[in-house]
């Protein structure tokens, strides 16, 4: 164990953390209103609107953003993650700058999970007054089946967040790393003793740019025409 | 006076069948008669509701009309067709073929009410809202109204 002290790195780029506390306060919402039901569905969709928007950008972001938010700096192979995770499991040391090889996969299932939860409502129907901007383009018996699996995906999504924050729990109660702070500041402590790892981070004006294309074409999709009352 | 009997009795008759029949509405009528209403429910609600969220300019006109028409058909008590054997689409049906009633409906007969009575007495109060002009109370009871009707369908609808 390095008995020096720990130095600061900077490792999340303020797209990924900006992202990442939005999608946490926009998920809330989307429970929250889900569950409410009655006017607040009209949240309910906007939030929706809102977390595609978010998901479609941090995907984007993960192709040419920040090293740390690279899919492919965090998807590591098979073997790294079995490593990584008997480093765990016998209590070694095992210092990632950004996700770590567990971590990166659940990024991954977190992000699909969540584009499929909103993907589905944009089809899905309540049989009371909501409908998602692109029932119109489906059947009604397909539409149902997709709220049905709306329904069950936001249980999956439970799991899945549960899961998430028993990790960072884990990671701060046993490994002694605070992810959540790191989350926040974008800096985590670094062991002098573990090699600096060159990171590189993007424009924010790229981010921005890549975040109002999501947006916009977020927009075009679900502005449809709404039928007239009689 | 023979012939008063005669009446007499054939009115008791039809009377006596027609009470009759109506108990014993098939199932597939019964299940045909409560989508029937239900869907009617929904074409008065989505204006009502729309103009409430704010998804379409209010007009108060349409929202009063939707809102009495609602309250008309709610008044036709979709429960009463919830009948013994009607839990299930009847097999090779070529009408109501399906069924979205959960089973609930008939192992907890008085939550079921329960949960009808709220609705009855949201649809009341929108329609009471719509007779006064007052239009936040009118879309705040339109929430209400969309409310118990998840509330219902939440316990009493199969799981799709």
């Amino acid at each position: 164990m390095d008995e020096r002290p720990p130095q600061s790195v900077r490792v999340w780029d303020l797209p990924v953390r900006v992202f990442h506390w939005l999608l946490v306060v926009l998920m809330t919402t989307s429970v929250v209103t889900g569950l409410v039901g009655g006017n607040a569905m009209v949240w309910h969709m906007r939030s929706g609107y809102a977390i595609l928007a978010l998901v479609l950008f941090r995907i984007v972001w993960g192709l040419v953003g920040s090293t740390t938010a690279r899919f492919a700096s965090f998807l590591y192979s098979p073997g790294r993650v079995f490593a990584f995770a008997k480093d765990l499991f016998l209590h070694r040391p095992a210092h990632y700058p950004g996700h770590n090889p567990l971590g990166g996969w659940m990024v991954l299932v977190l992000l699909l999970a969540v584009l499929f939860q909103v993907g589905s409502g944009l089809f899905a129907n309540d049989d009371i007054s909501t409908e998602g901007p692109l029932y119109r383009y489906i059947s009604k018996n397909l539409s149902d089946k997709l709220t049905g699996w709306h329904k069950l995906n936001i249980k999956i999504l439970f799991g899945l967040v549960a899961l998430h924050v028993v990790a960072v729990i884990y990671h701060w109660l046993g490994r002694g790393e605070n992810l959540v702070q790191a989350m926040f500041t974008g800096i985590r402590a670094w062991p002098s003793g573990a090699p600096v790892i060159a990171l590189r981070f993007s424009s924010l004006w790229l981010a921005l740019g890549l975040f109002v294309a999501a947006a916009i074409a977020v927009w075009l999709l679900v502005s449809q025409p709404v039928s007239q009352p009689i | 006076m023979k012939n008063f009997v005669k009446f007499g009795t054939a009115l008791a008759l039809a009377a006596g069948m027609s009470t009759i029949a109506y108990a014993q509405i098939k199932p597939e009528d019964a299940i045909r008669a409560r989508q029937s209403i239900m869907r009617v429910n929904a074409i008065n609600f989505g204006p009502v509701s729309a103009m409430a969220q704010e998804k379409i300019p209010f007009n108060k006109d349409i929202f009063v009309a939707n809102a009495l028409r609602l309250e008309s058909v709610w008044a036709m008590n979709p429960t009463r067709f919830f009948v013994p054997g009607s839990d299930k689409p009847v097999a090779g049906a070529r009408i109501a073929a399906f069924t979205d009633a959960n089973g609930e409906i008939w192992s907890q007969p008085e939550k079921f009410k329960a949960a009808y009575d709220k609705e009855t007495q949201e649809i009341g109060k929108l329609a009471a809202a719509a007779r006064s002009g007052d239009e936040k109370a009118m879309k705040a009871a339109a929430g209400d109204v969309g409310k118990a009707c998840k509330a219902c369908h939440d316990d009493f609808q199969v799981k799709k």
